[in-house]
């Protein structure tokens, strides 16, 4: 039964750097993304390469694991050979200016087709003029002119020639005219005649002039009436005439463009209304036109005030909104290859989906098309986007414009305003643009759960998980590609090479941190700080390399600076004002092990628990004073009861159990929780009922079960390296050590101060598999075992907390029959 | 003149000057631009000069004339009303005036007359002066008479431009400067009438002098026993931008207008005095 202590070697499994074939990492090649995490990277290629509605991944895994990069490199590999996407442009539909048209143009067209418009512009402000200034035309409008202008002349003058020979004359009034009698001889020739003069004329004469008056004013209104009809008719045939010039003109000018741009049905159309548009409004270019009349649609209804309003011909501009002529660089935020990878850092619902701009004019906010900008969806179509989830889900209306754009595979432009009703600014309705990508979201595992059960539409998008492994196996050849990783980190990083020492020093801290001697992590932001830190301090020492010397001195370094609640623990200790006995015997009384974290820092505590037991009231209760005070969690809780479980099937299995017991953490203000310390607590529960003093030595870490199985736990080697900083700073005595379940052995990576204690005999660490060898070890009695006479061992600690639970139901039957002075049972 | 009216710059008394009847139509605003224009090049000052006339305030007596709108609608003349409505046309007529002669940048002068239109104009010129004439709405015979009264009476220039006469192509505005990058439009002559006399001499004179002065290019027509009908086609032949002839060579009262509509440009007509003044213009 009795437990031997762990030989050093166990407890620290150093890297073998014999199978190492390199003098430095500078000498090996990058690890290619994702060895090791075949999991993920079956994920990733099922959930790229299929091309269906919903399979988009969510990317699950510790956040320091570099997921970003890994996916990225991947990503990048297969994008490289993908199709590069098309551009996308708005343009002005002409009919209905608040609803813009989206053009899809063949990739690295877009721009093209803006300079071609602006040209076809700029070519119009000159030949237009010319055009319209050229002597041919202007003849040639001169004459429609003429003629409208010799009609209504031709009128007056057969009117004035009649009047002339009535004796007659036409006049122009301020606000029309007038036909009045004028003098036909004499110095006043031509002159009206004054009413005495035509009072003095025979009474026919005057008859006759009245008449004649009367007759030809009817006349007179008769053609000014006319006069709209013919005004009408000449605008229309000058009309015309410009419509035939600048139609001629337009077409002109557009030849080679429309060549060049008749790639789709939607652009040949666009550039059919262009056409028109150009014909109706070609005043525009002659400079002539008031441009608030620009702000009149074609359909004579008043469009949106629109910033066009300040150039008009801004109405023939393209805005493209994503164009992929430089696809195929890395720059900005796309990472490269064919097919684009967008990193969207900031997923606000604008950001993703786009937004329509607006501008002051005249104390109003207008807009057109132009300043309608391209959210990441729209950069990413065709491609990969890539979102971090958790700040997805906490920007207001993201994720539900997410899913909406999956769901309805098209991206609309929303306003946040609008969607919330908080403004009423006149803004745009733009076309849908058809969306076709793969959408990438990166989080914590919980997140995935979370969306999973809360989030219906979840499941149905994002149909592939891609779980990154926290850990890889530790074996030799995984040791090499791990060194590799280093290899790529410390090129990547700018940092000097590690030497053999330095990548075995570095995966021994990456074994440590995926707390198992036979795991490594794959964390990689906690490394990659590390080697940062570890670079700086072979710098400073001018080495050309990084060697376990660095790296040690690297995490001394980092512990020191996160030290200070670990020495304030250590000193509550040592000085007495947290009572921890390290050296004595006691009854009822162990050394139980907790992990404080806090942040980034974590590290382990010795705990005293304490455990108090009398006779009971016919049944086993034993009471958890955590529980009670509400300082225990459920799962500590658990643990005592399970002990419980354990004592009613150890003792006396057959008579009624008679004991009540209490438990408490001595000198614990904080929150309990965890099944640990449920070892500990069953010592001390036996220490307490066989009334065996307990060796304060020791402390115990491990779990338990109802057969009294001890079981791993977390955290062990913290828990080690908390009870040896105390009884180290007291003095090592050689009767010290820490009892740890037999499973937790293949997690030791202990600090090279403890295995070394260890080595010299100084300290001790017990592998424990049932609490019967804990006893043992605790109590230096033997446990004992019921013999074939059912009862346990003479001598042994069972024996007498067996013997002790007897006298506690003898007892318990003795004041059940006791008798009151009347006969009657008390 | 109340507070708000602009500022009238008189014209210099000695100062040539360029008269011409302001008024709220379009015929008159195409005169006066054509005045200013003419006034810029010569460096002359702008005369304008509204008419009351009264014509219109004696057939206002007449009980049964009546004004007919320009929508045809036939109302009775009320003489009260038709005279306020002349001031404010005169006051419109001032601020046109303002504006064009600021644009054109000459000194100008307004006055308010009352008499007949034409006369009203030709009563007010002197030797140096010239008279412009739009041929719109009046009778040719009408516009004969004047011409002879300004060029003979008054002894002042006149330029007529008959009525479908095209007006840009003397003392024409800046060309734009996109036209003149793409097509370079051909530039019409000044085309002064040697009639084969002294006069003839002089006439030719001061037209070189002054297509210099208005940089137009110059072209001498010997055109003696030309009729009217032979100068137009003749003018129209050297694709004349505008015609300056002796008014004392012109033998009707009609053959003014005749010359202008058969030439298709504006006449510049010199008083009777000119060919004794030289080709100097000041």
């Amino acid at each position: 039964m009795a437990v031997d202590p762990l030989s050093a070697e166990l407890l620290y499994r150093a890297c073998d750097t014999g199978p190492f074939e390199f003098e430095t990492t500078a000498e090996l090649e990058d690890l290619p993304g994702l060895a090791g995490q075949d999991r993920v990277l079956d994920a990733l290629r099922f959930g790229t390469g299929i091309r269906r509605h919903g399979y988009n991944l969510f990317v699950l895994g510790p956040d320091a694991v570099g997921q970003h990069e890994a996916v990225s490199r991947f990503l990048a590999d297969i994008a490289g050979r993908e199709r590069v996407p098309c551009d996308w442009a708005y343009v002005m539909r002409f009919a209905a200016p608040h609803r813009p048209i989206m053009l899809e143009l063949a990739a690295g067209s877009g721009a093209a087709l803006k300079e071609a418009m602006a040209q076809l512009v700029t070519e119009l402000k000159v030949t237009v003029p010319a055009v319209l200034e050229s002597e041919d035309y202007q003849n040639r409008a001169q004459m429609i002119a003429e003629e409208f202008r010799e009609k209504q002349e031709q009128a007056f003058d057969d009117l004035r020639a009649r009047a002339e020979d009535e004796g007659l004359a036409l006049l122009r009034t301020p606000s029309g005219f007038a036909l009045a009698p004028v003098a036909g001889e004499g110095a006043n020739k031509g002159e009206v005649l004054k009413p005495e003069v035509f009072n003095a004329l025979p009474e026919v004469e005057r008859k006759r002039l009245e008449a004649a008056t009367i007759a030809l004013q009817k006349e007179l209104a008769d053609t000014l009436e006319r006069m709209p009809a013919w005004e009408k008719d000449h605008r229309q045939r000058m009309q015309a005439l410009v419509s035939e010039a600048a139609t001629r003109l337009v077409e002109r000018a557009m030849r080679d463009l429309r060549k060049r741009f008749d790639t789709s049905a939607s652009l040949r159309d666009w550039l059919n209304a262009v056409a028109r548009d150009l014909v109706e409004n070609i005043a525009l270019f002659a400079g002539t036109v008031p441009t608030q009349q620009m702000q009149i649609g074609a359909s004579g209804q008043i469009a949106p005030m629109q910033f066009g309003a300040v150039d008009p011909f801004r109405r023939y501009e393209v805005n493209v909104i994503v164009g992929n002529a430089q696809a195929k660089q890395t720059k900005g935020d796309f990472i490269g290859g064919g097919a684009p990878i967008i990193y969207e850092d900031h997923p606000t619902l604008q950001n993703l989906v786009g937004r329509v701009e607006h501008v002051p004019q005249m104390g109003a906010l207008v807009t057109d098309f132009t300043l309608i900008k391209a959210g990441s969806l729209h950069r990413a179509n065709g491609g990969y986007l890539l979102i971090d989830a958790l700040k997805l889900l906490r920007e207001p209306l993201a994720w539900e414009a997410l899913k909406r754009a999956l769901r309805r595979r098209k991206i609309i432009i929303e306003s946040p305003g609008e969607f919330m009703s908080l403004v009423s600014t006149v803004t745009l309705e733009p076309d849908a643009v058809p969306l076709d990508v793969k959408v990438l979201l990166f989080g914590e595992r919980h997140l995935y759960y979370i969306l999973s059960n809360a989030d219906p539409e979840f499941g149905e998008l994002f149909k592939v998980a891609a779980d990154f492994d926290d850990v890889l196996d530790r074996e030799p050849e995984n040791d090499l590609l791990y060194a590799r990783f280093l290899a790529g980190l410390c090129r990547s990083e700018d940092l000097l090479p590690l030497d053999k020492s330095g990548v075995a020093r570095v995966t021994e801290r990456a074994s440590r941190l995926a707390e198992d001697a036979e795991k490594i992590t794959t964390a990689m932001r906690p490394v990659a700080d590390l080697l940062r830190e570890a670079d700086y301090i072979a710098r400073i020492k001018s080495s050309t390399v990084m060697t376990a010397f660095h790296i040690d001195a690297a995490v001394e370094a980092q512990i020191a600076r996160a030290d200070r609640m670990r020495e304030s623990s250590l000193e509550l200790i040592t000085r007495d004002i947290i009572t921890i006995d390290t050296e004595g015997d006691c009854v009822g009384q162990v050394n139980g092990l907790s992990v404080l974290s806090m942040g980034a820092v974590s590290f382990g505590r010795p705990s005293r628990i304490t455990a108090r037991v009398r006779m009971g009231l016919g049944s086993a209760r034993v009471l958890d004073i955590e529980r009670e005070v509400d300082l225990g969690g459920p799962i500590h809780s658990k643990g005592v009861l399970i002990l419980s479980g354990y004592l009613s099937a150890t003792f006396l299995p057959e008579i009624p159990f008679s004991m009540s017991a209490s438990l408490v953490f001595e000198q614990s203000y904080g929150g309990v929780d965890g099944d640990s310390a449920s070892s500990a607590e069953l010592y001390a529960l036996i220490s307490a009922l066989a009334e065996v003093p307990v060796a304060q030595g020791f402390a115990v870490t491990g779990s338990v079960d109802q057969l009294g199985q001890v079981q791993a736990i977390g955290g062990v080697n913290d828990k080690i390296e908390g009870f040896f900083d105390i009884c180290m700073r007291r003095g090592l005595t050689g009767e010290q050590g820490v009892l740890i379940p037999a499973a937790n052995v293949k997690h030791l990576m202990l600090r090279q101060d403890v295995v070394d204690a260890v080595e010299r005999g100084v300290f001790a660490i017990y592998p424990v598999e049932t609490i019967e060898e804990g006893v043992e070890l605790l109590m230096g009695v033997p446990a004992g075992t019921r013999g074939t006479d059912g009862t346990f061992s003479a001598g042994s600690v069972y024996a007498k907390a067996e013997a002790r639970l007897a006298a506690f139901a003898d007892n318990q039957r003795r004041f059940a029959q006791r008798v009151d002075d009347n006969g009657k049972r008390k | 003149m109340a507070a708000h009216d602009p500022v009238v710059k008189p014209v210099n008394a000695v100062q040539r000057r360029v008269i011409v009847g302001i008024d709220t139509d379009r015929a008159a605003r195409e005169a006066l631009a054509l005045a200013a224009r003419m006034a810029a090049r010569v460096d002359a000052g702008l005369s304008g000069v509204f008419v009351e006339d009264e014509n219109l305030l004696s057939l206002s007596a007449l009980p049964f004339v009546r004004e007919v709108s320009l929508s045809g609608a036939v109302a009775e003349i009320d003489k009260a009303a038709l005279l306020r409505a002349m001031q404010a046309q005169a006051q419109i007529a001032k601020r046109i005036l303002q504006r064009v002669a600021s644009e054109a940048n000459v000194d100008w002068s307004f006055r308010v007359a009352r008499g007949t239109r034409l006369r009203s104009l030709v009563e007010d010129a002197v030797q140096s002066d010239t008279l412009i004439l739009r041929g719109q709405n009046i009778s040719r015979h009408e516009l004969g008479r004047t011409v002879r009264a300004a060029t003979q009476d008054a002894r002042a220039d006149v330029l007529l431009a008959a009525r479908g006469v095209v007006l840009n192509s003397a003392f024409a505005a800046e060309t734009p400067q996109p036209l003149n990058r793409v097509m370079k439009m051909p530039e019409r002559p000044l085309l002064a009438i040697d009639e084969g006399s002294s006069r003839g001499e002089a006439c030719v004179g001061f037209s070189q002098s002054l297509a210099g002065r208005i940089a137009m290019p110059f072209k001498r027509l010997f055109a003696r026993g030309f009729s009217v009908s032979d100068l137009g086609i003749a003018a129209r032949k050297a694709h004349a931008g505008l015609i300056v002839v002796n008014a004392g060579s012109l033998k009707d009262d009609d053959d003014a207008a005749r010359l202008s509509v058969a030439a298709g440009c504006p006449v510049l007509l010199l008083g009777s005095e000119r060919a004794t003044l030289g080709p100097e213009i000041r």
